[in-house]
């Protein structure tokens, strides 16, 4: 039986180019393979037939006065004096909060904001219970929010540890209503008029117009499981 | 080829990670220090005057406060008459008045107590309307005293000056004064 051999044959192209061929079509055929490998992957989805529901939570701070609260203006404000005002702070967010802390700002350049011996100071006291703005009277439990303080003082936020101090990191509950009362006082002095003349570095006279700013933080942030 | 291959494969990773890192930084910072804050504020500005107490020795009684001492010439032997008033926010309860004068005069000041009309003088040395005329200071010059009388925001209160002095008159002044306890006293207000 006689076999048959391919033979070699000697063309034009050469053996060389035969084998730059061979090897170009082994790449193409490789990266082809290399490239659909990666690209062309089968994939299987499973997706929720409900969506997810996701709402932000909300964090809102509103004031109401109690009586006159912030709104009425103070006059004939006399050193040794103080005035109570009354004001209800509400938590009507849907988060709870913490960190309540007051500012203040005064758009009037003045002694009564500015003066740390003979300014106005203010003392905030918390009732459990609504206060009664006529009298003053707390029926319920009644909480000093640190001690009484010049404006003046105050280049930093004041922190007004409000009841409930549990729980820690979110004690300000959603819906929950802080009320609060601002005692605001001026040292007595010991100025002296002369012949109607004021004093000189006299609080006597002096105005402001102030602004109060509460200011509650989110609670600490949490992870849920579940 | 291959080194080439690997090399490019090489840098998409590198690139990858790199957008990877600055993909989850923000986030992470973000997450940590941004905490949600709530305020509240008055939406109309709390306005505060601190009041005022002042007096001052005028002649009439519409004056407009001198803001000084009042200095009068007074005949030997002779009255005149003067008004302390109120110029401040606050009433007064009392205040202290000092006299001074040139030489080794002296004077007295007196006042109208009592009566039905709110002590003023009839004439220079009598009372109007049933009052006692009362001396208040007598003395030479540098005396003074803390005198209690009731004086209302804006109301004024007469007083006479006599020289008692066997001078040929004498140019008298008359300094009033008021501290924060001559004035009402502090008050607790709820409202």
């Amino acid at each position: 039986m006689k076999r048959k051999f391919l033979t070699r044959t000697s063309t034009g192209i050469g053996r060389t180019g035969v084998r730059v061929a061979i090897f170009a079509a082994a790449l193409t055929g490789g990266l082809a393979l290399v490239s659909s490998s990666v690209f062309a992957s089968l994939t299987a989805t499973a997706f929720n037939g409900t969506p997810t529901s996701v709402t932000a939570g909300t964090l809102s701070l509103i004031q109401a006065n109690n009586g006159n609260g912030f709104t009425t203006s103070i006059a004939g404000f006399a050193p040794g004096d103080t005035v109570n005002r009354f004001v209800d702070y509400t938590n009507n967010g849907t988060l709870d909060a913490q960190g309540l802390t007051l500012s203040i700002a005064d758009s009037v350049t003045s002694k009564m904001t500015g003066d740390g011996t003979i300014g106005m100071s203010v003392l905030v006291s918390q009732c459990s219970v609504a206060w009664t703005p006529a009298t003053g009277v707390c029926s319920g439990t009644t909480t000093s929010l640190g001690a009484s303080t010049a404006l003046a003082l105050k280049t930093t936020p004041l922190a007004l540890p409000v009841i409930p101090l549990t729980p820690a990191n979110a004690n300000i509950l959603a819906g929950s209503i802080i009320r609060l009362k601002f005692s605001l006082s001026l040292p007595t002095g010991s100025e002296v008029t002369t012949n109607g003349v004021l004093p000189a570095n006299t609080i006597q006279g002096t105005t402001a117009s102030i602004t109060w700013t509460l200011t509650e933080s989110e609670r600490n942030a949490t992870t849920t499981n579940s | 080829m291959r080194s080439r291959l690997a090399a490019r494969i090489k840098l998409l990773l590198t690139l990858g990670s790199l957008v990877g890192i600055f993909t989850l930084i923000p986030a992470q910072l973000i997450s940590a220090s941004a905490a949600t804050g709530g305020n509240s504020q008055n939406a109309t500005p709390t306005a505060v005057t601190a009041a005022t107490f002042s007096l001052a020795p005028v002649l009439t009684t519409g004056s407009a406060n001198p803001g000084a001492p009042l200095s009068v010439v007074i005949a030997k032997k002779s009255s005149v008459l003067f008004y302390l008033k109120n110029y401040g926010d606050l009433a007064l309860n009392s205040f202290t008045l000092s006299q001074s004068g040139s030489g080794a005069n002296t004077v007295d000041i007196k006042i109208c107590t009592g009566g039905t009309t709110g002590g003023t003088f009839a004439t220079t040395t009598t009372c109007a309307n049933t009052g006692v005329l009362t001396t208040i200071l007598s003395g030479t010059s540098g005396s003074s005293i803390n005198y209690t009388l009731s004086i209302l925001v804006g109301a004024t209160r007469q007083l006479s000056e006599t020289d008692t002095s066997a001078s040929n008159g004498v140019t008298n002044t008359v300094n009033i004064a008021v501290a924060r306890s001559d004035a009402r006293a502090g008050t607790v207000t709820n409202s």
